[in-house]
């Protein structure tokens, strides 16, 4: 039998730091966002343009955000990972890992390269 | 499977002087029964777990959002304001506002689970989890007050 759980306590490793990262800072980042939508002015004037320009012109705010992309997606990926298997979606785990994990980090490169180019 | 013969006696299902005798349960090893596809339909601590789960679902959705909004200030004003329209639309706000409450569930979850995961010992016995529980929502709130203060002050 292949030895089991070899690379488990790296992804536990992520996936925990994932989760309270996403735990602290997703619920204010949505609450941030959603304002605008009820019509709240000074909520859209925070978001126009030009202010989170210069917010995310910040280095520490661009390195910030990454993290919480980053972080809080590869924890998703790893829920979703077990959610497939857990409500029995036809898909073998070695395929739903590689993808699940492939796409937080694909997202993640690309929130990369957005916040660098900014 | 462990093979029978190397298991030590007293741990064996069938000494039953040793379990009449003591506290000490032995771990049912045995395959459990497969409860299907629909086993977070068995009552309300299953659907909760799956809840708590499926939240990871609409926050890497909403992470695929914010994404684009990033995606958008780096384009251009008028890609950004396109955008910002469009995530302020009805549709978009009702999804924000259901995983505003997915985020806040993953939330409490995650830091009422802490305790479990993280065993403190103070002395032989492990520490009240409220020890650490408390902490994480205080530092929750901080936190959360940073990011909204910085983004509308």
């Amino acid at each position: 039998m292949k030895p089991r759980g070899s690379n488990e306590a790296l992804f536990w490793l992520i996936f925990s730091g994932g989760g309270v990262v996403s735990a602290m800072l997703i619920p204010s980042l949505i609450a941030s966002t959603i304002l605008g939508g009820f019509g709240i002015e000074e909520a859209q004037v925070a978001f126009s343009y030009d202010r989170i320009y210069s917010l995310l012109s910040n280095w520490i705010v661009r390195i910030v955000v990454l993290a919480v992309i980053g972080a809080s997606l590869m924890h998703a990926a790893h829920r979703i990972r077990h959610t497939i298997h857990d409500t029995r979606i036809p898909i073998p785990d070695p395929i739903a890992a590689t993808l699940c994990y492939l796409s937080a980090l694909g997202a993640s490169g690309l929130a990369a390269l957005l916040l660098a180019g900014l | 499977m462990t093979d029978p013969e190397k298991r030590r006696p007293s741990h064996n299902l069938h000494s039953n002087w040793w379990l009449n005798h003591t506290r000490y349960r032995q771990r049912d090893t045995r395959p459990r029964p497969d409860l299907g596809a629909t086993w977070w339909l068995r009552g309300s601590s299953y659907f909760f777990v799956f809840i708590r789960e499926l939240t990871s679902v609409f926050i890497a959705l909403y992470l695929i959002l914010f994404i684009g909004l990033i995606a958008a200030l780096y384009i251009g004003a008028e890609a950004y304001n396109d955008y910002m329209e469009l995530l302020w639309s009805p549709p978009l706000t009702v999804i924000q506002v259901f995983t505003l409450l997915f985020a806040l569930f993953h939330t409490v979850t995650w830091f009422n689970l802490t305790p479990k995961a993280v065993r403190i010992l103070k002395g032989e016995s492990p520490i009240s989890p409220l020890f650490l529980i408390t902490p994480l929502y205080i530092v929750w709130l901080g936190v959360s007050s940073i990011v909204l203060w910085m983004i509308f002050s």
